[in-house]
């Protein structure tokens, strides 16, 4: 099934291959880092090879800026199991179904038996 | 000759060939513990207990494992006499070599208080490979050849970077990451770069060669033994990664990409992997 996360909006599919898959959210990029921090949200340290705040590209080769609410979907061996299954690390804001969306190229059949035979290349 | 008798010679020596049968008692049941990574599986444990009137006692039961690779288990109550063989196999979905491991060992008393006594058999199991007693031994879940998954991971959203996470249960070796990048109309010269981490910590940094201005959709491949190449008019780059590149569960792979802009979208990368499951 294909789903889109609330919190990075991120679109996966969580099955495509018969295999669970396990969305974790990114790390802040430097385009969203720079959001932050024009919103305030978080304050850049002084570089020291600059004397200035660091620029958002600096500082994610530093950090990870991990998003507030991320999504891990991965099981959590600590926390109980339901009925044998553990619940996820951190469910986020959730996630909402995507199926207009492809993620993974799809197949697609043509029938080509009713067209003519090539002509065979003139030299 | 009476029950008694049979029973007796039971007690006093081994009576399968080869000396290979368990003697078990009343107390002690065969547990089959299955790690697996793929959904609809069933593995089905049989096998045959030699009773102390001696006749043999064939025995069954299923087990449908949870898909997040940690352990489930299932229980076979033995009647008392001689273990003589036992065996465990997919009998339902198609797991590769590498995505269903099985174990099978004598256990005494219940649940989560049980204790392993002993190990029969361990190994991956499919449909037609079976980790078997007494002739099949006891493999280790990495000693094997791991599956080869192709895997499609997260399409970010706009302005954020690819992250792919070794799930738990998991060991990876990298074979190739092919993702593209699709710039924005805003002025920038971005420089992808495929990051490793533990989970925190950077090991392995691979940056392209070549500048994507704007308004272009370029291909980037990562493949380990490859050679860097710069884009040219190809708008297919390529860079090298170590051979081999072996991940842990956590370890992250990750884009990390110079000037992006908050309007430039990555696509769900395609990457393929030869995985075990981990067993930890």
């Amino acid at each position: 099934m294909k789903l889109e996360c609330l919190t990075c909006h991120g679109v996966y599919d969580d099955a495509h291959d018969g295999v669970r898959y396990f969305h974790v959210c990114p790390s802040l990029s430097a385009a969203e880092l720079a959001a932050a921090v024009a919103a305030q949200r978080v304050v850049l340290p002084v570089d020291p090879a600059t004397g200035k705040p660091e620029t958002p590209d600096v500082a994610v080769l530093r950090r990870s800026y991990t998003r507030a609410n991320r999504r891990d979907e991965r099981p959590d061996p600590a926390a109980a199991a339901v009925d044998g299954v553990h619940p996820p690390i951190a469910a986020g804001a959730g996630t909402t179904p995507r199926p207009d969306l492809d993620v993974a190229a799809a197949l697609v059949t043509v029938d080509l038996s009713h067209l003519p035979p090539a002509a065979p290349a003139v030299p | 000759m009476t029950a008694a008798t049979d029973y007796d010679t039971i007690e006093r020596r081994n009576p399968w060939p080869g000396g290979s049968a368990i003697r078990v008692t009343g107390e002690d049941d065969l547990r089959l513990t299955v790690l697996n990574g793929l959904a609809g599986v069933t593995v089905v444990v049989r096998g045959r207990v030699l009773n102390c009137d001696g006749e043999l006692i064939p025995f069954e039961q299923k087990l449908t494992p949870t898909t997040d690779r940690l352990a489930s288990t299932v229980t076979v109550r033995l009647s008392e006499g001689w273990l003589v063989q036992a065996h465990a196999f997919v009998s339902a979905g198609s797991p590769l070599v590498g995505q269903t491991f099985a174990l099978l060992s004598v256990i005494r008393g219940d649940a989560a208080a049980a204790i392993d006594l002993f190990t029969l058999a361990a190994g991956y199991v499919t449909a037609t490979q079976r980790a078997s007693f007494p002739s099949g031994g006891v493999g280790s879940s990495l000693r094997f050849d791991g599956a080869i998954r192709s895997i499609t991971g997260t399409a970010p959203g706009a302005g954020a970077e690819i992250s792919e996470t070794v799930p738990a249960g998991a060991r990876w070796d990298l074979l190739a990451f092919f993702t593209t990048l699709t710039t924005s109309v805003a002025a920038a010269n971005r420089v992808p770069a495929l990051f490793l981490d533990d989970g925190a910590n950077v090991f392995i940094k691979s940056s392209q060669q070549g500048n994507q201005i704007a308004s272009l959709a370029w291909d980037y491949l990562w493949a380990p033994g490859d050679q860097s190449q710069a884009a040219g008019n190809r708008l297919i780059v390529t860079s090298s990664l170590p051979v081999p590149v072996r991940l842990g569960a956590g370890y992250r792979l990750r884009t990390n990409t110079t000037a992006i802009q908050a309007a430039d979208q990555w696509a769900a990368p395609q990457y393929v992997v030869r995985e075990w499951i981990e067993g930890s």
